[in-house]
């Protein structure tokens, strides 16, 4: 509906003369100016850097006259054994962490804004998104208190009351850590992005509540039939800014918190902990570019994607 | 209409809000370790290198060194560096800007320095980067500025050793000196030595130590005979040249330059069962393939009874320094032996951007020769960083400790500690010691060999992940060797090891033949 509006608005100053349409906006395009130029500096600008994914960089030469190397920067990336494993566990993740990412954020945000007495409100507020405060290297060692082989909270204390007595070598078992990792990022996730969802809830006029109300709507229907319709614009638009992101992963996350063990390969390596284990020795920047070259041209692929099926579906969800 | 579009304002400055706010915080991490860079030189830029040095000096030039920092930047860098200038101006009319760069950015600096071109004369260079450094060209090579301004340091490094650092035929830095050999050894705590009777003259191999090890395991409680911490034990155990990267190594130090895969060597299994039985038997402690602390600190905080660590003249001075306990060494290796990577611990290089590279070869020779100086950089000002002791050792000034002075660098990145003074706590005549050492160490067939990785980079990537992914675990013991040794070779042959061990191999006969010519 945002472009319903955009139209109604052209259609309206397609009427007036071309100058005057200028004169009548100058302010608001003068105020454009400092955003443009902003977007420039720092978005448009370096991606010209991209050329060095297809360079094998000379610094005595400079980057604009290093040697091209057509792709040969990016053929570690699939080459490898482990290339199956890194996708698989990148794109898995990030699946599950967008799908119940954004169940559990709305839901957050739907509890939050029921309840009405605004002290709480600030108070539980305030405890859900402190651990977006956290360094992921402290969140590491907090999970570290609970999952230590030798004096964890969990080996030591939860599982001796359920007959447990060996303790489980946690940073040594792959099964654990698709449940562990998910478990950490939604502890450390869920509160921040929850804070989107109910900035949107609080913009809904309470008069469709009322209207609803009267017409003895229980408290799931008013969700059902009047939150989550209002918001399904800014879930959608949520979600597809994830989407770009989807081959990206949260090194902190998948580095950090499994200590960098290398028993837990098999679930926890990702595209970057692949590309930072492989290069840490080297740093060449021309194998570490073509990394992140890769993965945001199959974010910018699936973000057109998602969003062209959406337009198919429903033209005024789309982004664009 | 307008009770939904509202809604997506709101979600719309939320965002922008908090995008803002995540900009702010990432530029505030991006700063951080960077410093202003010295102002622009004076002349000299364009003057043509020649023969006579006093000409060469004519015009006053600026250098920029970047230096590695470990922690905080010294307080008193900028005094320290006044004091530096007072000395380089007067021998050669140069002064320097010391850039303090933090070793968690150092790379990324590097990087953005040397592609953006600003001013640098000289960097430091840790060995591990040394190829791939001089493979994207970051540095200059050096034979010429070492024939004619260098010969100093040429000297106090010894020519057979700076040959070390030549790759394709050129020299591109000069490596730090010190200890250019290295033993395995273990390191024990002297007072439970002592409390157990145990006879150290008994140990001559990793074997030998396991009945010490079940003392230890059965009478103190609470503490594991081995603490094994960052670095796995078996990286200290060196009956091979490990070549650099470990891939394909020289067993003997010798074997007729036929390069091996370690990892299917049967000294390597046996290391690792040796590792496994003990893991089991509870002598290592559990969480060793993914702490975070080091095998001192373990020591130091009673968890850990010994640690395995190179032995080398000084090491026992420097360890009990860190470890803050009486400690006994014994070596598990008779012989120390020489390789190219125990010489590439550190290097001194030019910048490709230095605008007057022969002034800086001027400073890099001072730093190598001149002891006023090089005291100066590795310990500060006398009498305020540190004093002189009656027998000519130096320490701390009174009240002040390592944590609290106000100049204190890295020892790695001093260019030549051999004419430094000696600390307090060490013997006096270590330096002659070293001297000794070195000139008494075998040499590795292949010393002097440094492998181009460069074509081989696809492989190499995917081999440190299988080492990334392996070495801890089965090296630690933590895995049952008879389970995963064999999935790890699997992997190192899937990944390519083969491919990387047949170009090392190519590049080392190449070698061989030319020195023999």
């Amino acid at each position: 509906m945002a472009q319903a509006a955009a139209t109604d608005a052209q259609q309206a100053v397609g009427k007036e003369p071309r100058t005057n349409r200028y004169r009548k906006y100058a302010p608001l395009l003068i105020m454009m100016i400092p955003g443009l130029l902003y977007l420039l500096i720092n978005n448009y600008l370096p991606m010209l850097g991209l050329i060095i994914a297809f360079k094998d960089v000379n610094f005595s030469k400079g980057i604009l006259d290093s040697d091209w190397v057509g792709f040969a920067n990016f053929e570690y990336l699939f080459k490898t054994s482990d290339a199956y494993i890194i996708t698989r566990n990148t794109i898995l993740y990030n699946l599950v962490f967008i799908l119940l990412g954004t169940v559990l954020s709305l839901a957050c945000a739907i509890l939050l804004n029921e309840i009405k007495n605004r002290t709480l409100l600030k108070a539980y507020q305030s405890i859900i998104t402190l651990p977006h405060l956290i360094s992921m290297v402290i969140v590491s060692y907090l999970v570290f208190a609970l999952l230590s082989p030798e004096t964890g909270f969990l080996n030591k204390t939860v599982l001796p009351w359920f007959g447990i007595d060996e303790g489980i070598m946690w940073y040594s078992e792959t099964k654990y850590w698709p449940w562990i990792l998910t478990i950490v990022n939604f502890w450390k996730t869920v509160g921040y992005s929850s804070i989107v969802y109910f900035a949107a809830l609080l913009g809904i006029d309470e008069e469709y509540y009322e209207a609803a109300r009267l017409d003895g709507a229980s408290r799931l229907q008013q969700i059902l039939r009047i939150t989550i319709p209002i918001l399904t614009p800014v879930i959608i638009m949520l979600t597809l800014l994830n989407v770009g992101r989807i081959f990206y992963s949260d090194f902190g996350l998948f580095y950090q918190v499994p200590l960098n063990s290398g028993a837990l390969f098999e679930t926890t390596a990702t595209i970057d902990t692949y590309v930072f284990r492989g290069l840490m020795g080297t740093s060449d920047i021309g194998m570490s570019t073509a990394a992140g070259f890769y993965q945001s041209i199959v974010g910018f692929i699936l973000v057109m994607l998602a969003n062209y099926i959406v337009r198919l579906k429903n033209k005024d969800n789309a982004l664009f | 209409m307008k009770g939904k579009m509202k809604p997506i304002i709101a979600v719309l400055i939320a965002i922008l809000t908090l995008s803002m706010l995540a900009a702010c915080s990432s530029n505030n991490e991006n700063n951080s370790g960077s410093s202003p860079s010295g102002s622009p030189s004076s002349g000299g830029a364009s003057e043509q290198p020649s023969g006579n040095a006093n000409d060469a000096i004519k015009d006053p030039y600026e250098l920029t060194m970047a230096l590695p920092v470990f922690g905080a930047v010294p307080p008193d860098l900028a005094e320290v560096q006044a004091e530096i200038n007072k000395i380089t101006q007067a021998q050669i009319n140069t002064t320097v800007t010391i850039l303090p760069i933090s070793i968690g950015t150092w790379t990324q600096q590097m990087n953005l320095m040397m592609s953006s071109g600003e001013k640098l004369d000289l960097a430091y260079t840790f060995g591990q980067m040394y190829d791939s450094t001089v493979a994207s060209g970051q540095i200059l090579p050096l034979d010429d500025l070492l024939d004619k301004y260098g010969q100093g340091a040429v000297e106090a490094v010894g020519a057979d050793y700076l040959k070390a650092a030549s790759l394709k035929g050129n020299v591109y830095g000069v490596p730090i000196t010190g200890a250019y050999a290295n033993k395995s050894g273990v390191y024990m705590r002297k007072d439970l030595v002592e409390k157990y009777n145990i006879d150290l003259a008994s140990i001559h191999t990793m074997a030998d130590l396991e009945p010490v090890f079940q003392t230890i395991k059965d009478n103190e409680p609470g503490m594991v005979p081995i603490g094994s911490g960052l670095v796995s034990p078996l990286e200290y155990d060196r009956f091979y040249d490990r070549m650099g990267d470990r891939y394909g190594v020289l067993p003997g130090y010798d074997n007729g330059l036929k390069l091996v895969n370690l990892y299917e060597t049967p000294e390597y299994a046996n290391q690792v069962n040796l590792m496994h039985k003990w893991f089991k038997a509870g002598f290592i402690n559990k969480d060793a393939a993914t702490t975070k602390t080091t095998s001192e600190d373990m020591v130091k905080s009673g968890k850990a009874f010994a640690y395995f660590m190179a032995s080398k003249p000084s090491m026992l001075a420097e360890e009990t320094k860190l470890v803050g306990r009486e400690l006994v060494e014994v070596d598990l290796q008779q012989d120390a032996y020489s390789t190219t990577s125990d010489i590439l611990i550190g290097l001194w290089t030019i910048a490709q951007q230095s605008e007057n590279p022969e002034r800086a070869m001027m400073l890099l020779n001072l730093l190598y020769t001149n002891s006023d100086l090089a005291n100066l950089f590795a310990w500060g000002i006398e009498g305020k960083h540190y004093v002189k002791n009656s027998d000519g050792q130096i320490e701390y000034p009174s009240g002040v400790d390592s944590q609290s002075v106000g100049y204190n660098i890295t020892s790695l990145t001093v260019a030549n500690k051999l004419i430094t003074h000696i600390f307090k706590g060490n013997e006096s005549d270590l330096w002659d010691q070293i001297k000794a050492f070195n000139a008494s160490a075998s040499k590795s067939k292949a010393l002097g060999f440094a492998f181009d990785s460069s074509s081989v980079k696809n492989e190499i990537t995917a081999l440190n992940n299988v080492i990334e992914q392996y070495q801890k675990i089965i090296e630690t013991g933590t895995v049952d060797p008879a389970d995963k040794l064999e999935e790890f070779q699997k992997k190192l042959k899937t990944a390519g090891i083969d491919k990387v061990i047949a170009e090392k191999q190519k590049q080392l006969d190449a070698w061989a033949a030319q020195k023999s010519q």
